[in-house]
């Protein structure tokens, strides 16, 4: 059987490739930034914090996607259906080796962001920080101000892993129903599927905005906060085992 | 002695088809078998359905006595695309990836395998000519020390001389212990290495027979009793 150790490895490293490729794409915006600037109005305007910050929007989204893919990829693959592992395993790590992935990746964008901001602005960043620090404080209080960022923080990264997995769930009942409904009738129920999960995603989508209201808008009503949280990641939890039960049962890989 | 392959009452259905219905079968240890159907009788999936890969199926299946998937799937080698990799990755990296994840690979093997294969691991997958291909998939697969190996028609669409190769590859590198089972129709190659041949026809299992029974029952050879069943010259009650 392989272990954990070896199926991370396995599973992490095309992510991680990935994840480098984009990074690399974003170091080329920020070069062609500062030599547009440099160029164009001379070096002396060159503004790193404006290089590194004001290019690569939409980057982030490019690698969840690319890595939603990828997962999607590994699921149905021979290659990865054959290990001697259970489909848990398998799931589990391939959806931990995306989210490492996609961290990585904002860890490092946001460094160099950081880096760019210090290298023109080093003086500057102890006021921008009490400055937020004070501001956030002013508002809701020194205690509220510093949940409400531990929530954010953790609504964003449990938003990311649900959005991983309802993509999942998605293909995964598409490929199971493809493989139990007679040809004829695979492309009625698609259709009807590919609806009622445009329905259920609109559905949801309302729901979280509802659950993100009061995070946005600083309610300081924490405990409803942290329902909100909880009921996110049980909703997360149950989808992520119903995935690994259709794996388990019903989804083959593809040859 | 625990039986290389046990399947009892086997039956599988995909999209309303039964591919495989009522499918026993059993293996000893040690065999080269012939797995001879012709197109779409269900080799392949017979195959998948003992490495785990495919799903839903009625019935029992054991591999070197174990039920679970992922207990199969750690005692049997089984001949897979690629198709997970991207078609850059040098083959290398692939070798790499089975080493790291497959603890019965054998590095020493795989080496002497590629060298007896005529491979360059430093090509990437999108390099290789079809013939190529099969043959690295080859290597992969006879590296690891499995206890069953699956052989999915691996002489398919290559020339003569890689399929000498390969052929030549199996009788080196089996070890005595392991079993093999290798799915073709074309029969004429690799008649001289089964022990034992079983015929798919009719979405079942129709014949098991020992090489030796063939030529001792029949007076013929393997190709021709595969014929003969499919060509309804040998009938049922003669099996």
């Amino acid at each position: 059987m392989t272990n954990f150790s070896a199926t991370f490895k396995a599973l992490w490293w095309p992510k991680f490739r990935i994840a480098n490729w984009i990074l690399g794409l974003y170091g080329l915006m920020v070069v062609a930034s500062v030599g547009l600037t440099g160029f164009s109005e001379g070096w002396g305007k060159v503004d790193l914090a404006n290089s590194t910050m004001g290019v690569g929007f939409g980057l982030g989204t490019v690698v969840f996607i690319w890595l939603a893919f990828h997962t999607e990829h590994d699921l149905t693959r021979d290659s990865y259906r054959l290990l001697p592992v259970t489909d848990t395993r398998l799931y589990l790590t391939s959806l931990l080796t995306s989210f490492v992935a996609f961290g990585y990746f904002v860890a490092v964008k946001a460094l160099v962001m950081g880096l760019g901001f210090l290298a023109g602005h080093a003086s500057d960043l102890h006021g921008v920080l009490v400055q937020v620090w004070q501001g956030g404080q002013a508002a809701m209080g020194e205690r509220h101000f510093f949940e409400m960022v531990l929530y954010t923080t953790l609504f964003i990264v449990v938003l990311i892993v649900w959005m991983w997995v309802m993509i999942t769930l998605i293909h995964l009942l598409t490929t199971a129903l493809s493989a139990v409904l007679p040809n004829v009738q695979q492309r009625i129920v698609r259709f009807i599927l590919a609806v009622v999960v445009i329905v259920a995603l609109i559905w949801m989508g309302k729901w979280l905005l509802q659950l993100a209201g009061p995070i946005v808008s600083g309610v300081s009503n924490n405990a409803a906060i942290a329902l909100s949280l909880g009921i996110l990641t049980a909703v997360t939890a149950v989808m992520a085992a119903v995935n690994v039960y259709l794996l388990q049962h019903w989804v083959e890989a593809r040859y | 002695m625990t039986n290389a392959i046990e399947i009892t009452d086997l039956t599988y259905r995909k999209n309303y088809k039964t591919i495989l219905a009522d499918v026993n079968l059993t293996i000893a240890t040690g065999r080269v078998v012939g797995l001879l159907g012709e197109n779409g009788a269900g080799k392949t999936t017979l195959m998948r359905l003992l490495a785990d890969l495919a799903k839903g199926n009625h019935g029992n299946i054991a591999v070197a006595g174990a039920t679970r998937g992922p207990q199969r799937r750690a005692n049997l080698s089984f001949t897979e695309h690629l198709q997970g990799f991207r078609p850059g990755m040098k083959l290398r990296e692939v070798a790499d990836f089975y080493a790291a994840v497959y603890p019965d690979f054998a590095a020493q093997k795989y080496l002497d395998l590629i060298t007896f294969l005529q491979l360059d691991d430093d090509l990437a997958l999108n390099q290789l000519s079809r013939g190529m291909r099969e043959k690295f998939i080859i290597a992969l697969t006879l590296a690891r020390q499995a206890r069953v190996y699956l052989l999915d028609e691996p002489f398919a669409g290559i020339d003569s001389m890689s399929r000498k190769r390969i052929i030549g590859s199996i009788i080196r590198w089996k070890q005595p212990e392991a079993t093999m089972l290798i799915s073709d129709h074309y029969v004429t190659e690799i008649a001289p290495l089964l022990d034992e041949v079983v015929v798919v026809k009719d979405q079942t299992v129709v014949a098991h027979k020992s090489s030796e029974a063939i030529r001792q029952d029949f007076g013929i050879g393997v190709e021709a009793f595969y014929e003969g069943i499919y060509e309804g010259e040998i009938h049922d009650d003669e099996l």
